[in-house]
């Protein structure tokens, strides 16, 4: 008789990664949960599989086993008390700090507490027990199939990582009896790099992917700069990247367009720093993580390395001192070739942005709102002295007002902006009745209306009108009432001016940007159409003449369409 | 049911529990057992069939960490079984979800009786000062070892062992958790299933085996294998289960043993026991 592998996916998944990361050491417990891990790796002559029917015992020889071996030990039980009987074995795993691998198999997590036979709850651990714990769902879809990857990887990774010890996967299983599976499919590995072990760089081109960064010093810029230099490599970013050496590009505005100009695929992406501000377009055929964390993070499922360093001795170490860098001019020219081309904008946050970025007075600070405000300012440069940020930590509207005033009031020589949209000024409105140092300077753009959810591209588009209330949440606030946010800051004594079109807005910009100015509240009123439209219109700089002409075409034909069918 | 608490399991000693037992309730029915997982389910034998609270005492280390299968067992049953851990040897911080419905930390057992409406099972911690269990000084068969156990070996060393000053060439193993006795003839065989040396010698208590006693028959058992236990009290018996299992048993007084005695024990081609009797 033949024997082949599970055909459930999570469990070939675990498999499949146990051979990559060099784990073949069992110890498994009878029962009939277990049946479809156990089942695959018996006939499987990479597993060194044992017997242990007391669970408790089992623990405590996968204890002896790994210190003795060196390596990680996996157990694997049914349902029921099975696993309740590994906690004081992982328990001494824990402190004798061993890398054991307690994979515990349930039933479908939905029987919890419905008084199923045999069914436990798993989702909770004892501190001093394991290192982590991960729940191995079934999987049903592609993006369950990437998160099994990642966190599967990630489990396995943390045996070994800094302090070994014990770590959990509770792994759900349907009771498949299809042992089907003729060639162990090859899952993603993802590997950690701490001091040696470093991989080749791939040939071809490299993006640094910078998320929500400090500012960088001289050194660490440097040190990219000279990985870009000898890696053909460029350095993607947005506003609250804040890296401002040789090789940034202001990714938003060049790949938002709908033609590819060699800027958005690349062979490799290496992520510094935390979440991301905007929304960028690029993908990679892998991506590296480096960070002194070194935690498992992959945002877009392509992960294949985690470097748990200082981000400059990363860069130190792969920086040849060649010169091989083609993609910066690539990129220079796209962009170049994109700002040539926007024509006169609608009055919108996008317009003010193309005005106001640039004149942004050095050595200052921005803070952007999420999200229309955040999106928008990402178009446009700003000097290389400034420091931007938003709170693309949670990436909610309701502590951006509060995050930029906490900064404004103490750093006090540095004057602070912030430009922000009528949700998010008015969810935290009630910072302002808090002292308010003179270096703040206020732009509020008030459409009356979360302008996110009106966006020509949004999915609330679909609802087109029948958005509006709820949601996008127009009409709070008064609606773009005059006198409201003008009261509040006589109140507050923050001074305040106002504007709804460019002419008005040109007149007192310079007011509004001026060190010493402040306290200052700029209130700009625009209308959801004009800032949806501009973004459009900024959003396809680019078409080429060729395709516009289809699309031409297309609309002329579908226009004929509706009037003959009325459809 | 009243707030007297009639059943009491533990797996104290004796003059422990009399002690605790004179303040919870000095007429309680107690019961004891050497394995924490034991008295757990002692706890819940007696709670099904009669209707009762039951207390279980145990020292607040990995021992206790035994509980938690019976502690299942009375959540989904709905049992009123009260875990009462003594000392802070582990952390209670976070909890299995379906093992307790209420937790209470106190610091003497006096307050255990205050506690009204408590809600089934449950775990109470009482913070006083850990227990120091006392090691047993086996001098002479540590000599012994000492000088029979040679670079490429592996001796594993139990909790209930004082292990203090001895100068091993071979590998040496503290194995265990502070005051927690289960595991150690797991921790033994386990080591010995890497097949990277010829021989995996266990230094142990009495107590340790009986709390291990299951793996002596566990199927991957093997000569490589050689068990030397201390014996406090009469453990033919256990002698008897190994000789079953195909172990050569072999029994001795400490104060008979000698080099000879060690040295043909641990060089023997078969899995071992030497019952050492104090």
């Amino acid at each position: 008789m033949k024997h082949y592998y599970t055909d459930e996916k999570n469990t070939l998944i675990l498999i499949s990664l146990l051979k990559q990361h060099n784990i073949r050491k069992v110890i498994a417990s009878p029962g009939t949960t277990n049946i479809s891990f156990v089942g695959s790796i018996q006939f499987d002559p990479f597993f060194e599989v044992y017997s242990a029917v007391d669970e408790r015992a089992a623990a405590f020889m996968a204890c002896g086993l790994a210190e003795e071996s060196g390596e990680p030990v996996v157990l694997t039980c049914t349902g029921a008390t099975a696993s309740r009987n590994y906690v004081p074995g992982l328990t001494e795993a824990f402190y004798r700090k061993l890398p054991v691998l307690a994979v515990t198999s349930s039933q479908h997590e939905g029987r919890i507490g419905n008084y199923v036979a045999q069914m436990l709850d798993r989702s909770g651990q004892f501190s001093d027990m394991v290192k982590m714990s991960v729940q191995a769902r079934t999987v049903y879809s592609s993006e369950d199939e990437e998160n099994m990857v990642t966190s599967i990887n990630n489990a396995l990774l943390e045996l070994t990582h800094n302090t070994p010890g014990p770590v959990h996967i509770n792994l759900y299983t349907t009771y498949s009896n299809n042992f089907v599976v003729e060639e162990l499919p090859k899952y993603r590995v993802i590997r950690r790099v701490k001091e040696d072990g470093y991989p080749d760089l791939p040939k071809g081109k490299i993006g640094i992917f910078v998320g929500a960064h400090a500012a960088f010093s001289d050194e660490e810029t440097a040190a990219i700069d000279a990985f870009c230099e000898s890696n053909n490599a460029i350095v993607i970013c947005d506003q609250i990247s804040n890296y401002r050496g040789k090789y940034r590009f202001l990714t938003s505005f060049v790949n938002n367009q709908p033609v590819d100009l060699g800027t958005k695929k690349f062979d490799l992406l290496i992520y510094i720093g935390s979440v991301h501000g905007a929304y960028m377009s690029f993908s990679g055929k892998q991506l590296w993580r480096v960070n002194p964390d070194g935690v498992i993070r992959d945002p877009y499922r392509n992960l294949t390395y985690v470097f748990e360093m200082d981000e400059i001795n990363f860069f130190k170490h792969y920086a040849t001192g060649e010169n091989n860098n083609t993609i910066k001019e690539l990129c220079d020219k796209a962009s170049e070739a994109a700002i040539k081309k926007i024509p006169e904008l609608p009055f919108s946050n996008m317009w003010i942005a193309q005005q106001t970025a640039s004149k942004i007075p050095s050595e200052s600070i921005l803070h952007l709102s999420i999200l229309n405000t955040l999106r928008v300012w990402n178009y446009f440069e700003t000097d290389k002295t400034i420091l931007c940020y938003t709170n693309s930590g949670g990436y909610g509207i309701d502590g951006c007002l509060s995050s930029f005033l906490g900064s404004a009031t103490v750093n006090p020589e540095k004057e602070h902006y912030m430009i922000i949209g009528d949700l998010a000024f008015f969810y935290d409105m009630g910072a302002l009745f808090n002292k308010i140092p003179s270096n703040v300077h206020i732009m509020l753009i008030n459409n009356g209306v979360g302008t996110e959810f009106k966006n020509y591209n949004h999915r609330a588009s679909y609802f087109g009108e029948e958005a509006n209330d709820f949601m996008a949440a127009k009409g709070h606030n008064g609606f773009k009432n005059e006198n409201l946010v003008k009261e509040l800051c006589d109140k507050r004594e923050i001074a305040y001016c106002s504007a709804s079109d460019k002419k008005s807005y040109l007149s007192v910009i310079s007011n509004w940007l001026n060190k010493g100015s402040g306290p200052i509240l700029l209130e700009v009123f625009t209308n959801d159409k004009d800032e949806s439209d501009a973004l459009e219109i900024m959003n396809n700089i680019l078409v080429s003449d060729a395709v516009k002409a289809r699309v031409k075409r297309f609309v002329k034909r579908m226009k004929k369409r509706v009037k003959r069918h009325g459809k | 049911m009243e707030n007297k608490y009639l059943y009491i399991v533990s797996n104290l000693s004796e003059q422990r529990t009399r002690e605790i037992a004179n303040i919870i309730n000095d007429e309680a029915t107690i019961l004891y057992a050497i394995d924490c997982r034991t008295a757990l389910y002692l706890a819940t034998g007696i709670a099904e069939q009669n209707l009762e609270k039951v207390i279980v005492l145990v020292d607040e280390n990995n021992t206790s960490r035994s509980a938690f299968s019976g502690m299942t067992e009375a959540f989904y049953r709905k049992l009123p079984i009260i875990l009462v851990t003594i000392g802070s040897n582990v952390d209670y911080s976070k909890k299995i979800n379906d093992t307790i419905n209420s937790f209470y930390s106190i610091n003497s057992f006096e307050e255990l009786l205050l506690i009204d409406d408590m809600a089934y099972p449950a775990h109470i911690e009482v913070a006083v000062e850990n227990y120091n269990y006392e090691k047993v000084n086996c001098e002479k068969v540590q000599h012994l070892l000492q000088g029979k156990l040679i670079n490429d070996e592996y001796l594993y060393v139990g909790q209930g062992i004082k292990n203090e000053g001895y100068d091993y060439k071979c590998k040496v193993v503290n194995g265990g958790t502070v005051g927690c006795f289960d595991g150690a003839v797991a921790n033994v065989l386990g080591a010995s299933l890497s097949g990277m040396r010829d021989k995996y010698v266990a230094l142990i208590t009495d107590i340790e085996l009986l709390h291990d006693i299951n793996t002596l028959g566990n199927i991957n058992m093997n000569d490589t294998v050689k068990i030397i236990a201390l014996c406090s009290k009469s453990c033919e018996y256990l002698g008897n289960i190994a000789a079953t299992l195909g172990f050569n048993v072999e029994a001795v007084n400490e104060i008979d043993i000698d080099k000879n005695i060690v040295g043909t024990f641990i060089n023997s081609a078969q899995k071992g026991l030497l019952l050492v009797k104090r």
